[in-house]
């Protein structure tokens, strides 16, 4: 490695499932402080992208390495967050258990939590503003409010690097400000944060870098370039909806649409080609 | 009926004490010979335990894990799913206290990833077979660290798992946090499945107390083969009356089975409860002489059974289910 290492590199990695390439030749590198949002279409590579980086699918070809070493090695380092709807949460566990347990892989083989375990579940819940939860079933509570759990989960872990697949996706706006707010003041801290998202206005407006993928590594940059008619075009193909708002600033919607003829105010990219 | 003198019952007793000592190490032979008791036993008309669906099988990059009996192998599968290779050195139908190890089982211990005991002196011969072997740097898991114990004939019983609330609340977090030290990488999921098993327990453990709830509260009295149940007996309010070995290994005396039955007569005790690793004639015995008609020799406790109580959830509930029916 160079003498400024990366949070994360990949090197021509290609990952999938049995014979299906979700991800081909991806190049990426990832430095310690990023902010780093991951956009692209469903069916992108995004979560496999994630995945691949927690250690949790192993790529097909290409060289990984995360926090400087082989990825798997500093996995007590990285807190990933699979997408929501990955899990079954009905089962009767109070808030703060569901947080210790990030703090489990830290305690050691056969040791109980000792009062500083305790002390970094307290802190991470005041950090998601879920303290008055702490003794609450996880079940109980609304989507946004396991949201903020999770993320606290992952902050009790103490990572250097997080990777969170659609942490703010389906969250009402107070809490998707919130979880935001809370990455960002980890990335100023020099935590390295990869997050996917479907919401191309929050990836422009709170991230400070964007990856655009379609099956492979469209473009790398700021993510002010989120919002790029070009690079949208590109990365999502027939399935981009540019609106132009009153104040000329654009929205983009990650969204799958028909119309013979587009209506005057809007400007669709249908494979690169204005339609 | 044909009243035998007590030193001649004693005797009998006595003879089959020293059988069970070998039945310990000889278990698959005399399977046969439970079972068939077992088909008379009054308790044999229980209802099977509901069908659990089968967890998923693990991928060739899943960690080995080799426990000490067949009970902690469930327990941890259930936290390890898809993530783990779950092997118990012993094998289902025999008990822990007497095994012998074989010579394979050093060379399990040593390609091992974790290494997963009770302790509190249930399963020794896993010390002595790490001392012998390689397996000394496996990292290793004692589930019965730090679990409150009870005294019972002057030292600390091992049987900590037959309380399904001090699994949820002891052995449950501990296997997360050992599944998710020694492979960070999936302790999202350790995580996860754990909570999700701890509220089966949760479950399971407020279902046994609706079944001994039926039992009349002055039947509540247990009368085993070797000392499994007080952890049980305390969390479930049953009376533990007395066990006929307190130790496996180790004969009662003639004057201690005498005072035996007379503890078990004077308690009014319903039933005398035997276990399927071991030779029922014994309980038997002793309920003849207590003059006790129901005699239950299926229990499981130290080991999962190989076609019923396969699993630790289905364990317990044949258990209380079939203490229920003797003491109603």
């Amino acid at each position: 490695m160079t003498h400024n290492p990366a949070a994360v590199e990949l090197d021509e990695v290609s990952a999938g499932y049995g014979d299906r390439l979700a991800l081909a030749d991806v190049s990426l590198r990832v430095l310690p402080g990023s902010l780093l949002a991951v956009v692209g279409p469903n069916g992108a590579g995004k979560s496999t992208l994630l995945k691949v980086m927690a250690g949790l699918l192993r790529p097909v070809s290409g060289r990984l390495e995360v926090l400087g070493q082989p990825v798997g090695k500093a996995a007590r380092r990285v807190a990933y967050l699979p997408q929501a709807e990955a899990v079954d949460w009905q089962f009767p566990v109070a808030v703060a258990d569901v947080v210790m347990m990030g703090r489990y892989p830290l305690i050691g083989i056969g040791r109980r939590p000792t009062s500083i375990d305790r002390d970094h579940v307290q802190q991470a819940l005041e950090t998601v503003r879920m303290t008055a939860f702490r003794g609450r079933q996880i079940g109980a509570l609304s989507g946004g409010q396991r949201r903020r759990v999770f993320l606290a989960r992952a902050l009790a872990a103490e990572p250097d690097l997080f990777l969170l697949d659609e942490p703010v996706t389906g969250v009402d706006a107070t809490t998707q400000e919130d979880l935001m707010d809370v990455l960002e003041a980890q990335a100023r801290a020099g935590r390295t944060v990869v997050a996917s998202t479907h919401d191309l206005l929050c990836a422009a407006q709170r991230f400070h870098e964007a990856a655009f993928i379609n099956g492979r590594v469209i473009a790398t940059g700021p993510a002010h370039l989120v919002l790029d008619q070009r690079l949208l075009a590109q990365t999502y193909g027939g399935h981009v909806l540019i609106l132009q708002g009153e104040g000329g600033t654009a929205l983009a919607l990650d969204d799958a649409h028909h119309h013979d003829q587009a209506p005057g105010h809007e400007s669709h990219f249908h494979d690169g080609a204005r339609g | 009926m044909n009243h035998a003198s007590p030193t001649m019952r004693l005797g009998r007793i006595r003879a089959f004490s020293r059988a069970a000592t070998v039945v310990v190490a000889t278990m698959a032979l005399l399977a046969g010979v439970t079972g068939g008791a077992l088909a008379q036993s009054p308790a044999a008309s229980v209802a099977p335990a509901p069908s659990v669906a089968p967890l998923p099988s693990a991928g060739p990059d899943a960690l080995r894990i080799v426990t000490t009996t067949t009970v902690f192998a469930d327990i941890v599968r259930n936290v390890a799913r898809e993530h783990a290779n779950v092997v118990s050195i012993i094998p289902a139908g025999v008990g822990p206290e007497d095994y012998e190890p074989k010579p394979g089982d050093a060379q399990l211990l040593a390609d091992a990833d974790l290494i997963v005991s009770n302790g509190a002196g249930l399963d020794d011969f896993l010390q002595e077979l790490l001392e012998s072997g390689t397996g000394g740097q496996t990292p290793q898991l004692v589930l019965g660290d730090g679990v409150p114990t009870l005294m019972f004939d002057g030292e600390v019983n091992p049987h900590f798992w037959l309380d399904p609330s001090l699994v949820a609340q002891y052995y449950v977090p501990s296997i997360i946090g050992a599944l998710s030290t020694v492979d960070p990488t999936h302790g999202a999921d350790y995580g996860n499945y754990g909570s999700a098993y701890t509220g089966q327990l949760v479950q399971l453990d407020t279902e046994l107390q609706a079944i001994v709830a039926t039992i009349p509260e002055a039947n509540r009295k247990l009368v085993t083969f070797h000392d499994a149940y007080p952890y049980l007996a305390e969390h479930y309010g049953f009376e533990l009356v007395g066990v006929i070995l307190e130790n496996v290994g180790a004969e009662p005396t003639a004057g201690e089975l005498a005072a035996l039955v007379e503890k078990v007569k004077a308690a009014g005790v319903k039933a005398v409860f035997s276990e399927s690793q071991f030779n029922p004639e014994l309980a038997q015995a002793l309920a003849d002489e207590a003059g006790i008609t129901t005699v239950v020799t299926n229990l499981y406790n130290d080991a999962l059974g190989e076609t019923e109580a396969d699993t630790y959830e289905s364990m317990m509930r044949l258990d209380i289910e079939r203490m229920a029916d003797a003491l109603r």
